[in-house]
């Protein structure tokens, strides 16, 4: 059905040792028939796959072919399922408290986190679990220049901390038109000043720290909106800019990343975004798409020249080698992240190397900095997976399983399928 | 206008007969019929004929405002008066614009008014120096309104009274055609109560010959009976039998008799239609009913009437429409919509992009451009003289130059598509009424 | 018919194929069975119509019924879908097929089948033929109002693109229609699909009426039996008043109508489902979204579901039983026997941007049922003959048989794939879409050379006004000269 993959049947964990080495106390073993590794080197499809896990991490990924004979204890065997890396999502809003996660104090609330408000494992995330999303970007919305800090945490974990994976997530940056919405009146000129302002003081007082660190200058004065600048910069988390066609992402790519020198990426990428593709790729800036995916002719501001054109296909047409794929929930529902990137292919996107699957997994890890523990299976990576009946993006494969952390939290034959 | 003297110069001295009044101050007198004498010539380098031909050192003879002969370097008899015009200048006969309403001011229902005419709402007003001005010596107007708005008027531009204006009245009957029942029945509805009407007439026929038959019977028996009274009888019959004999068919009604008149060829229709699938629902409303009808096309941004063109071609009709060139739908991709409608086999009649000064003032040049974007240059001079003249019934009359034509025709002092060309002068009726030339 | 044997189109085998389509539906399906091959001579190309002489015998035959006959042959359409997989919708699957179809209807396919000379062939290159879609709900499709005869835009953008989703027949209100594209005319398929009825727990009210009218109805029906009985023995028998008896229910007790209910909770459906066996007629639910916990009841009671697989919508927190939407829904009804028609979330053409909820992607919906359980089989059914017969249109359409009207699609693989794109839309045996002459998704995997369209009559672009191919209308040009003049020859004789 689904094959990008070149079947290279080769054991992930080269080295060969003994059988304490080969299953650690306390690990657990999951068997399959396929495993995609989503990696960016090496092998991409492993066939019979025998994932050994240890403290939730995976600690080794061998074919079968290369362990015939050896007892494995603990086994969870899937038989001829195929096992993907879980997803993960740079743009979500279902944080599962009562209210929005989106406060809209300010203009710009670069200080506002929605850490203290997403309710982990909340109900409306079973059926994203139960669709394989593993990991999401909580962000504030699009109602002013900067919503606040977002927190990447994942599914499946009761605890706050568990479920955790990096706060903050990102900084939400919001251009163009939806911030409008923030006051009477206000427009690009305004928003453009004070987003500009904030983000000089940000950077003025993230050099005024390493100064200090260096011990080449006093101690700044602790202020609480601009601390999130000393973690950008830092690259410990990154700006995601709410920014959606051409010129409003050539405004994100030249302000924030050319000028100002911060980690960004596009993270709602739609209409005619991808013909930024070259300044994007010039300043290092990502492209997450979504949740509108195509775009239909409107000359003469949208002229496609009758094309309806995928955003996706867009942005690999122009040279940007992979995108990922976000869905705005609920605008999309959480638990069609992979629609989003079966319908990238559909209008256009070259899947020849897996680009679709990519897209909900290591380009989304690698744009927010945490492909050291998600996005791909390899080894000492967090046993975050899926187990589906065939290609993971394909609407009509059956989900049968999801772990996160090393542990089956949703299993369809034990709970009911939910999606 | 460097030719003005030169042409004058030869006008006079030929004018020898006349007075040296008439060519000079023709507001003097107002009762003459002539600006110029009677009879005179013209002397062309090039005349555009109107079918699309192109004849090189022309002659033509005016008397009367009429064309009596027309050819190549013909002899001039002396004596006749003698317009000799420029080398570089360009004769072209007057425009004819069939669907206007400049000038009018009227408003329109939106139901079916067939009986409506236009030559109704006509006076005579300053405007229509206007047509005049920008060339246009014959003019069609028609009646306000959606649904069926009514019938048209062909008239030319210039007289004292709305008599003196009209050349024909009724020359079409206006139709909005849409994607709707109620437009399509505005169609079918006129035919069927013009049916009702044929039947009732029918009926009534029917039943006078069943009514005259027991009578010539009944005659019959009287001549059998009495015969002395023979005379008076025969008297009596044949004076009532005259009377009875021949059947009077009732008037129609103001509103089936366009629909009677146009079965009967009487009557032409127009169809305004907006998009390619208005023509479908038109043919699907037209049905087995055959009458004569054309097409008016209002050309907008992204129109999609291109699906219907060869349907269109294959009908042949003439189709009404701007020169203008229109976007295809979704896209910036450029359309020639008349160039594709010529092409396709429709008979194209160009108007102007706006019913006003502007687009009138800019209507050769508008031409001009879809004759560089790709329409055949013959089938643009026809599709403004010859072919709106057609339309209107009147190319026995005018649209063309030739023999037995009336002389309405325009002086230009080069190629009267190209930009900057100036209309030197328009003659109506072998009379100048505009331009450099009508002192 | 014997005459026929006499006949020879001058230089050519006696054209069988020819005469087989003459004959009509009945020996057209000889072409299905292996009898054809036998029957069908080398020269397949050859085909050579009946001409007059077949009927000199047949003194009684007036003139015009002769002209009538021929001119019907002369205008005879082919087309020919040729080296396909032709999918037909009931489970069979033909590879390197060729698909004839006739004046609008499916004339045969298979291994053996003639292409008669002067048909509009289509060289498939193995691409896949379906029996095309039907939308049992949509909105906008047809571009007009209500009046659908009268108001369709047959060039509307999203008939095009409805096409382009391989949707051939959609319900506009309650008109069942077909999406011709080019045409105003023979495009409704049945007037009134459904009767819509209310029967809902919350309208304790309404309950009643339904309940009453079908109480009426079955009674009148009851004595109108009765007196169809008597009146065989006694002339004089009274016909029962209709006076309060409800006109619909009366239909749809009849069996002439199906009522239509828009029904979700698990309380609904079951008092549906009771109605329905109370009063003995087969009810289709809309949205159905908690059916999967009653599936059983609702096969039992002969009801067909209307669903969207993706519904989502938790269950009532006062319910005790089970319920909410379930991804399963469509395979459990299924499995009770219950059929299964797919709409998708949004009924229209959406071009937001925002992509997969609605008819452009309504495969894509039988493919979330195929998630949750339900045979692929089935799926394609849900959208096809299911769709058909839930409208009381699986006569005509629905599945690629002999005889059905020939609505297909040819696809680029898997329908039922998220990557498939329709190549062309065929309605009533006329090309109405064609991907590589359209502008919308032309550049998405652009069809392979192979795969040649039909040849096209293309006016050429304007100078310096560009006249793109994508919108041509195919020209009906399908020479037909041979056949006119074997008419002329034999008329000669």
């Amino acid at each position: 059905m689904f094959s990008p993959f070149p079947l290279l049947a080769a054991a992930l964990c080269a080295t060969s040792a003994g059988p304490a080495d080969l299953q650690p106390d306390g690990s657990s073993v999951v068997r399959a028939g396929k495993l995609i590794t989503c990696a960016d080197e090496g092998t991409q499809v492993v066939m019979d796959p025998v994932v050994v896990i240890a403290d939730g991490k995976i600690h080794a990924i061998h074919a079968g072919a290369d362990v015939e004979g050896v007892a494995w204890e603990n086994v969870t065997d899937y038989g001829d399922r195929w096992l993907a890396p879980g997803f993960v999502d740079l743009h979500s809003h279902v944080g599962g408290s009562t209210r929005d996660i989106n406060d809209m104090v300010f203009q710009v609330n670069s200080e506002l986190r929605v850490a203290p408000v997403v309710i982990p494992n909340n109900d409306q995330l079973e059926r994203p679990l139960a669709a394989g999303v593993t990991t999401i970007l909580f962000i504030p919305g699009s109602g002013t220049n900067i919503g606040g800090q977002g927190v990447l945490m994942k599914l499946g974990e009761d605890l706050y901390e568990d479920a955790l994976v990096r706060d903050p997530g990102s900084l939400k940056v919001a251009q163009g038109d939806n911030p409008t919405r923030w006051g009477y009146g206000m427009g690009r000129i305004l928003m453009n000043y004070t987003l500009r302002f904030r983000l000089q003081r940000g950077r003025a007082y993230a050099r005024a720290w390493d100064r200090f660190d260096a011990g080449e200058g006093p101690k700044p004065e602790r202020d609480l909106a601009l601390d999130i600048f000393r973690d950008l910069y830092a690259n410990r988390a990154q700006i995601s800019t709410h920014t959606q066609y051409y010129q409003l992402v050539l405004m994100t790519i030249t302000m924030l990343a050319r000028d100002f020198g911060l980690p960004t990426y596009i993270d709602h990428g739609s209409f005619d975004s991808y013909l930024a593709t070259p300044e994007a790729q010039k300043y290092g800036v990502a492209a997450i798409l979504g949740p509108r995916e195509i775009m239909v002719p409107r000359p003469p501001r949208f002229d496609t020249d009758g094309r309806i054109e995928g955003t996706a296909w867009g942005f690999q047409e122009a040279g940007m080698a992979e995108v990922g794929f976000n869905t705005d929930a609920p605008v999309v529902p959480q638990e069609e992240l992979s629609m989003q990137a079966a319908m990238g292919v559909r209008y256009g996107l070259r899947n020849d190397r897996g680009q679709g699957l990519r897209g909900l997994t290591i380009v989304p890890a690698r744009t927010a900095g945490i492909a050291h523990r998600v996005g791909s299976l390899e080894v000492g990576k967090d046993a975050d997976f899926i187990v589906t009946d065939g290609d993971p993006i394909d609407p009509r494969t059956a989900f049968d399983a999801t772990w996160v952390n090393g542990s089956c939290v949703y299993c369809a034959d034990r709970d009911g399928r939910s999606w | 206008m460097m030719l003005t003297t030169p042409l004058l110069l030869s006008v006079l001295p030929a004018l020898s007969g006349a007075a040296a009044g008439p060519g000079l101050e023709p507001a003097a007198s107002p009762t003459s019929t002539a600006i110029q004498a009677d009879l005179f010539a013209i002397k062309a380098r090039r005349v555009e004929i109107g079918n699309g031909e192109v004849m090189e050192h022309a002659v033509l003879l005016v008397e009367d405002g009429v064309i009596v002969t027309m050819g190549q370097d013909l002899p001039i008899e002396r004596g006749i008066p003698v317009i000799e015009l420029g080398e570089d200048q360009v004769v072209m006969p007057g425009i004819v614009n069939p669907y206007s309403r400049f000038g009018m001011d009227g408003s329109g229902y939106n139901d079916a008014r067939p009986f409506v005419m236009a030559s109704a709402e006509l006076y005579p007003s300053e405007a229509y120096k206007t047509f005049l001005e920008f060339g246009m010596t014959t003019v069609g107007q028609y009646p306000a309104g959606q649904g069926v708005p009514g019938q048209a008027v062909a008239l030319r531009p210039k007289g004292d009274t709305a008599e003196e204006m009209i050349l024909e009245d009724g020359v079409y009957l206006k139709f909005v055609m849409r994607n709707s029942s109620s437009a399509k029945r505005n169609l079918s509805d006129g035919f069927k109560k013009a049916d009702e009407f044929l039947k009732k007439v029918e009926e009534e026929r029917e039943k006078f010959e069943k009514k005259n038959s027991k009578k010539s019977s009944s005659k019959k028996k009287d001549e059998k009976d009495d015969k002395k009274d023979e005379k008076e009888d025969e008297k009596k019959s044949s004076s009532k039998s005259s009377k009875d004999k021949d059947f009077v068919a009732p008037e129609p009604d103001e509103r089936v008799k366009p629909f009677l008149d146009m079965r009967d060829g009487k009557l032409q229709a127009l169809f305004s239609i907006d998009d390619a699938a208005s023509y479908l629902h038109l043919i699907d409303a037209i049905g087995e009913e055959k009458f004569e009808w054309h097409l008016r096309v209002p050309l907008t941004r992204d129109i999609d009437v291109f699906h219907v063109k060869d349907q269109v071609g294959k009908v042949g009709c003439f189709v009404l429409m701007e020169p203008l060139i229109t976007l295809m739908p979704g896209t910036m991709r450029q359309r020639n919509l008349p160039a594709e409608f010529d092409r396709a086999g429709a008979q194209l009649i160009l108007l102007p992009r706006s019913d006003s000064k502007a687009g009138f003032q800019s209507f050769l040049e508008d031409v001009g451009v879809m004759i560089g974007a790709g329409l055949d240059r013959k089938a643009a001079v026809q599709a403004i003289t010859h072919r709106p003249a057609a339309f209107l019934g009147l190319e026995e009359q005018l649209g063309s130059l030739q023999e037995g034509r009336r002389a309405n025709l325009l002086v230009f002092n080069g190629d009267p598509f190209q930009p900057g060309t100036k209309l030197d002068a328009v003659m109506l009726d072998g009379q100048f009424v505009s331009g450099d030339m009508d002192q | 018919m014997k005459q026929l044997q006499s006949i020879e189109g001058p230089g050519a085998p006696a054209g069988l194929a020819g005469r087989i389509s003459f004959l009509g539906l009945a020996s057209s399906v000889l072409l299905l069975g292996a009898s054809a091959i036998s029957l069908t001579g080398p020269a397949l190309a050859s085909y050579s119509p009946p001409t007059p002489a077949a009927f000199q015998d047949e003194e009684d035959d007036s003139e015009d019924a002769e002209e009538g006959k021929k001119e019907e042959e002369e205008d005879d359409k082919f087309l020919a879908l040729v080296g396909g997989e032709i999918h037909t919708g009931l489970g069979g699957v033909l590879r390197n097929a060729t698909l004839l179809a006739k004046n609008g209807k499916i004339h045969s396919f298979g291994y053996d089948v003639d292409v008669p000379e002067g048909a509009e062939v289509v060289d498939l290159g193995g691409m896949r033929v379906y029996p095309g879609l039907i939308a049992v709900s949509s909105s906008g499709l047809f571009g007009g109002g209500g009046d659908l005869a009268n108001s369709v835009d047959p060039y509307s953008q999203n008939m095009t693109l409805a096409l382009a989703a391989g949707i051939t027949t959609a319900v506009n209100g309650n008109t069942v229609a077909k999406l011709k594209r080019g045409h105003v005319k023979g495009l409704v398929v049945k007037e009134d699909a459904f009767e819509s009825l209310s029967y809902s727990n919350g309208n304790p009210q309404g309950q009643l009426k339904v309940n009453e009218n079908f109480q009426r109805a079955s009674e009148y029906l009851r004595e109108y039996r009765a007196y169809e009985e008597e009146k065989r023995s006694n002339k004089d028998a009274k016909e029962p008043s209709r006076k309060g008896v409800d006109d619909k229910s009366v239909s749809i007790l009849r069996g002439e109508i199906r009522p239509r209910f828009a029904a979700n909770s698990r309380t609904d459906l079951m008092e549906i489902a009771e109605l329905a066996q109370r009063f003995g007629f087969r009810p289709i639910v809309e949205g159905a979204r908690e059916g999967w916990t009653i599936a059983d009841h609702l096969g039992r009671a002969g009801v067909t579901a209307i669903v969207t697989p993706r519904t989502r919508r938790g269950k009532d927190e006062r319910q005790v039983a089970e319920g909410g939407s379930s991804i399963e829904n469509a395979a459990k009804l299924y499995q009770h026997g219950v059929p299964v028609v797919v709409v998708p979330a949004s009924n229209g053409i959406s071009l937001g941007g925002i992509v997969g909820q609605d008819l452009l992607h309504l495969p894509i919906e039988a493919g979330f049922a195929i998630r949750g359980g339900l045979p692929e089989q089935a799926a394609l059914e849900s959208i096809t003959l299911e769709a058909a017969r839930v409208l009381g249109v699986d006569y005509r359409i629905g599945s690629i048989e002999v005889g059905k009207d020939a609505d297909l699609i040819v696809t680029d693989g898997d329908l039922l794939h998220y990557q498939t794109f329709v190549q062309w839309a065929i309605v009533d045996g006329e090309i109405v879409y064609d991907k590589q002459e359209e502008m919308f998704f032309a550049h998405i995997r652009p069809r392979p050379e192979s795969a040649l369209a039909p040849e096209k009559t293309v006016d050429a672009g304007e100078e310096g006004a560009i006249d793109p191919e994508g919108e041509e209308e195919d020209g009906d040009g399908d020479d037909d000269d041979e056949d006119e003049d074997e008419d002329e020859d034999s008329e000669d004789k």
